[in-house]
């Protein structure tokens, strides 16, 4: 993704909305991290 | 313990740091330590079963060749008779056993490990190596719990060359944060808890399309739990300066049913490949033979049961249908459509039609009977009846 970015955009540019792209996953996982988690038959045997 | 918690990253972060801190001579002991102490914390019974099978697979192995072959054979009985007395266990009572830590954690996963050197031992292909090296492959905190089911060769490769490097270390970190978005938001939040809020508000008389969104629900549950723990566990391995074999590759994207099992749960099918249908196929030389037996393999590693034997006759079933119609194109010299729409229209339609495939076959692994099974069949395809 990130070299994607680069080819299409300026530098810095491409390096600020790749920070803000994992800002936002995190931001994501954290506010989803309450949620129940799902049962995983393969997790445990 | 589930992977979206403090606690598993905790050990993450915890195993990392102190990894690269420790003198070079000491990194793998530690990672041993840290991988013993976290099995001992989360199911003792399981830190038990791992060192027996560790020594058992080591010493009965060690000499390793064809004239080894009974002592192989003892120690790859033994480990089979443990993973099947738990398998039947287990599903007799998953409750109790999960309540009083009794299940072996990541059994499953270091069984076949085991298998896998010994098998190869057997051959004669592994490259000279020590006790302690053995320890760190088997001993592997990222592949412990839900695998890669990794091979030996490949790891020692990486064990005497890894180093520190930057972009092994932010590939790691980001496969890691995927693996979260996948389980955390896209499976748990997204086709677990949101999914089955809509479902639960349709209309209970229309069980049909229930039961066909459940299906879905259920696909891509799975899908996106399992390659999000896949990814955390090779992220963590990239963390470590090891990389694991991958697990998957875009399986729904796949226009037909063999091209499907290439790219799920990659490492355990390239196990069944190499130690059960390429054998099967030079014993038998009957490919439908070698098909369905690698099928029950896979089917019985998940459980064993009636219901995973029919999910495994399905598949098989599936994939001999499959190679049959490529056969019969060859013999009539069927034309490929040309490049166009209706090449576009037949690429979905195939890409469509594997998913349902591969759905319905989970529906026939998620319920509890046989009779349940066949209640799902009919109320999804003969739901006039």
């Amino acid at each position: 993704m990130y070299g994607f970015l680069k080819r299409y955009l300026p530098g810095p540019l491409a390096d600020v909305l790749m920070a803000l792209w994992y800002v936002l996953l995190i931001l994501a996982v954290l506010y989803c991290a309450s949620e129940p988690q799902a049962e995983f038959r393969y997790l445990m045997l | 313990m589930h992977f979206v918690s403090l606690v598993w990253f905790a050990w993450l972060a915890g195993t990392v740091a102190t990894y690269w801190i420790v003198p070079h001579t000491w990194r793998d002991l530690w990672l041993i330590f840290i991988s013993l102490a976290f099995v001992v914390v989360h199911a003792p019974e399981s830190a038990l079963v791992l060192v027996i099978f560790t020594l058992l697979t080591f010493w009965l192995g060690k000499k390793g060749g064809r004239h080894c072959g009974y002592r192989i054979a003892l120690a790859a009985g033994a480990i089979l008779g443990v993973l099947i007395y738990y398998k039947v266990t287990v599903r007799a009572s998953p409750e109790d056993l999960v309540r009083e830590g009794l299940i072996p954690m990541g059994l499953s996963y270091y069984s076949f490990r085991c298998f896998h050197y010994l098998l190869e031992r057997f051959r004669g292909t592994l490259p000279s190596h020590t006790f302690r090296e053995f320890l760190s492959y088997l001993f592997f905190l990222p592949t412990l719990v839900v695998g890669p089911i990794h091979r030996f060769k490949p790891f020692l490769d990486d064990h005497h060359t890894k180093r520190w490097r930057s972009d092994t270390l932010s590939e790691g970190i980001e496969r890691i944060l995927y693996g979260y978005v996948k389980v955390a938001v896209l499976a748990n939040f997204l086709f677990s808890t949101q999914m089955v809020r809509f479902i639960r508000s349709i209309d209970p008389q229309a069980t049909t399309r229930i039961l066909y969104l459940e299906m879905i629900r259920g696909a891509m549950n799975l899908y996106l739990q399992f390659s999000g723990f896949s990814d955390i566990a090779i992220g963590f391995a990239l963390l470590l300066g090891y990389r694991v074999m991958e697990n998957f590759h875009n399986p729904y994207g796949q226009r037909n049913i063999a091209g499907f099992w290439r790219s799920w749960h990659m490492s355990l099918t390239s196990w069944c490949r190499d130690y059960v249908y390429l054998p099967m196929i030079g014993l038998t030389r009957n490919p439908y033979v070698a098909n369905i037996t690698t099928f029950l393999v896979i089917g019985l590693w998940h459980e064993v049961s009636v219901r995973f034997v029919v999910w495994a006759l399905y598949h098989a079933t599936g994939v001999i249908i499959w190679r049959e119609f490529q056969t019969l194109k060859r013999q009539l010299s069927l034309p490929r459509f040309p490049p166009g729409i209706l090449a576009t229209v037949a690429h979905g339609a195939s890409i469509v039609l594997t998913f349902h495939f591969v759905g319905f076959g989970f529906t026939i692994a998620r319920q509890p009977t046989l009779a349940a099974v066949f209640e799902s069949f009919r109320m999804l395809f003969l739901f006039w009846w």
